[in-house]
């Protein structure tokens, strides 16, 4: 008898707090779906991970394009990288949805093919941007060549050191198209010089701490190291913290690439010697441009690759107006 | 043993001393309506889990009119076929009062395994064999240490969760490795109206599931283990082999995961599989699974997966910004154990 009228009260309890989660669920998307059907083109922007702050800025770029026609623009991102297949099913979402056009950071060069082909047969043009599809299946790709930017800045370290050492990497990630190319263009670049020497390779995961890590255990292990690379901000950053910790900041030359606050304060105080600056914004730009240009009816003019210019900050140009520029393509109200 | 299963029995004593029934002090009667008890909440949440995804699709429906379109349909079952594949082996762990939180890393570690031999033999059927085959590794492994060793199962698959998530980083230095077969690539992206093949394989092994956890002796022993652990060992059932079995299944389950993952993102990345055990938990919980053991069946931890996949889905279609789904995700978990922690309360 206990037992049965207590189960009644609980059922009723539980139809009680599913009804209150049904309300919370049902109230939240009510309150964004009235964007659901409106009539200017919608454009919409799906990078590979939803916090990272240069894809933030990149969307930064498409809004004020779009803004520029009268387009609206959609931003969904899986909210881990690596969930490549949310990422699939974000693109295939667009297509369901009849969206006018899809800005595209593919995650994987051929994971994300078969929702591209889908979008492109469904007369959804699609711009790939960051990283590039193999085999190119959207109307255009834009970015900076990661190869040509990490071999720049390759250049500038074995310059730094007159030729003679042993470099490091501390890469972000291999299994990105970016991370792959930056140590590609690096090591290319660093074999042109007989006097430097490779002394290994690790992945931080795009976390300083264990930027910071790798980079000490390396320079302990290997006093002879002298140039380490930190292929993205997160990277550079963490071998920064580790160089400035053990006093090496006159012995090893750091260079980077991207730039976050923290990046810079460390090129102004001359810890990292250089660092390659990409244009998130003018890459969401130009992504809209090429949208709008295929919008009307000028698909033919839109080039297969347009490459963006990137940028070599370092301790002495920081605060030359163009690298002030180019800062403020990641850091929006940058002033020296 | 896991301190959950130790406050089990005595969590189970008191629900019968409190009703004070003459039938608690038989063996004979107390498991059977205790099991029948169990039954009917299973059957009253899940109904609950069931008007909740009725009400969601309606909702949705209402809202977009891209919803219930066979485009998205599609979109939907490819986004929920590898979490459905992995609850229906989070399910057995959870029966048992156990937790696998190794899952995530072993779809990483089967895709690249192998999407490895399937790239060196040229041979499907090979890659699918050593894929399942290091799930099933890893699955004794966790078996192994969760059921002769005082290591619970959190910590213990806590433990193969980094070594298993280690270990395809290894193999392949980071790389995600591509050029599969195929033929491997169509199966992952072939469907059947809107059903997709692998969709079609997640059904067709919970279907098989189902009926080996709620017909089956090993299934009944399952629930034993899980409800009260020391009265299936008196009662002489192969505790500590089903345990180990248990989880043999939820690692070669996962490893299905993890092959069906690559066959559709067309290539085997280390961290692929990264948190899927924590939707597959989640699902499983949603679905009326007690996290202390005794209580779960597959079709319903099937049921909490769609759920979890039609709120997500329907969320994007609409235009949710991807920060506030995790908000509403989250809530809807939280939600489903507390509803899970009144039957609780209900029951002593």
């Amino acid at each position: 008898m206990y037992h049965r009228k207590q189960s009644r009260r609980a059922s009723r309890r539980l139809a009680l707090s599913a009804s209150a989660a049904l309300t919370i669920a049902g109230t939240a998307l009510l309150s964004t779906a009235a964007v659901a059907a409106d009539t200017p083109k919608t454009i919409e922007f799906i990078p590979s991970s939803n916090a990272t702050p240069y894809f933030l800025q990149e969307y930064e770029g498409v809004k004020k394009a779009a803004a520029k026609y009268g387009y609206r623009t959609i931003f969904q991102a899986p909210s881990v990288s690596v969930h490549v297949s949310k990422q699939i099913g974000m693109v295939y979402t667009a297509v369901t949805r009849h969206v006018d056009g899809i800005i595209l950071v593919p995650y994987s060069p051929t994971a994300l093919l078969p929702p591209v082909k889908k979008a492109m047969a469904a007369n959804i043009p699609v711009i790939a941007t960051d990283s590039t599809l193999t085999p190119m299946k959207a109307v255009s790709f834009t970015g900076v060549p990661n190869e040509k930017a990490a071999a720049a800045v390759a250049r500038f370290a074995a310059n730094a050191v007159h030729g003679k050492g042993e470099y490091a990497i501390i890469d972000y990630n291999l299994s990105t198209t970016s991370g792959r190319a930056r140590k590609k263009g690096f090591k290319e670049e660093m074999a042109k010089h007989p006097g430097m020497k490779f002394a290994g390779i690790q992945i931080s995961h795009s976390l300083p701490e264990k930027a910071m890590k790798e980079a000490t255990t390396m320079l302990e292990r290997n006093p002879n190291i002298n140039v380490i690379f930190g292929a993205n901000d997160r990277s550079a950053l963490g071998v920064a913290q580790a160089v400035k910790r053990m006093h090496l900041e006159n012995k090893v030359t750091v260079v980077g690439f991207d730039a976050d606050l923290g990046e810079i304060d460390y090129i102004k105080s001359g810890v990292i010697k250089a660092s390659v600056l990409q244009s998130p914004i003018t890459m969401g730009e130009t992504a809209v441009d090429m949208l709008h240009q295929v919008f009307t009816g000028k698909k033919a003019d839109v080039p297969k690759y347009k490459p963006l210019p990137y940028h070599l900050v370092t301790s002495k140009n920081y605060s030359s107006p163009e690298s002030v520029k180019a800062i403020q393509q990641y850091i929006k109200d940058y002033k020296n | 043993m896991t301190a959950q299963q130790v406050t089990n029995p005595a969590h189970s004593d008191m629900a019968e001393g409190r009703a004070g029934s003459p039938a608690a002090s038989s063996h004979d009667a107390a498991p059977r309506r205790r099991s029948m008890q169990a039954m009917i909440f299973q059957l009253l949440n899940s109904s609950l889990v069931a008007a909740a995804l009725i009400a969601l699709f309606v909702t949705f429906t209402i809202i977009s009119p891209f919803f219930l379109t066979e485009s998205n349909m599609l979109t939907l079952l490819n986004s929920i076929a590898v979490i459905a594949v992995l609850s229906i082996g989070q399910t057995f762990v959870i029966v048992t009062a156990g937790i696998d939180l190794s899952q995530g890393s072993v779809v990483g570690l089967s895709g690249i395994i192998g999407a490895q031999v399937m790239t060196a033999t040229g041979s499907i059927t090979l890659g699918v064999i050593a894929a399942i085959a290091a799930g099933v590794v890893v699955g004794l492994f966790n078996g192994v240490l969760t059921a002769f060793t005082r290591v619970p199962a959190f910590i213990a698959t806590l433990g193969t969760l980094s070594i298993a998530g280690g270990a395809a980083l290894l193999l392949t230095g980071g790389q995600p490795i591509y050029q599969l077969p195929a033929a491997f690539n169509d199966f992952g992206t072939a469907a059947i109206g809107i059903l997709p093949y692998i969709m079609i394989v997640s059904i067709v092994l919970a279907v098989i599931a189902q009926v080996v956890l709620s017909r089956t002796r090993f299934g009944r022993s399952v629930f034993a283990i899980g409800s009260n652990p020391r009265a299936a060992l008196l009662s002489g059932l192969p505790v500590r082999l089903n345990t180990v079995i248990v989880f043999v299944i939820s690692g070669a389950l996962s490893a299905v995961g993890g092959v069906l993952l690559t066959a559709y993102v067309n290539s085997a990345l280390p961290t692929a599989g990264a948190n899927y055990e924590l939707d597959s938990i989640a699902a499983v919980v949603i679905g009326g699974g007690s996290l202390f053991g005794g209580q779960g069946a597959v079709w319903a931890s099937i049921l909490g997966v769609l759920l979890l996949g039609v709120l997500s889905n329907g969320a994007e279609l609409v235009g949710v910004s991807s920060y506030a789904q995790t908000v509403i995700l989250g809530c809807v978990v939280i939600v489903a154990v507390f509803i899970d922690s009144f039957r609780k309360r209900a029951a002593i």
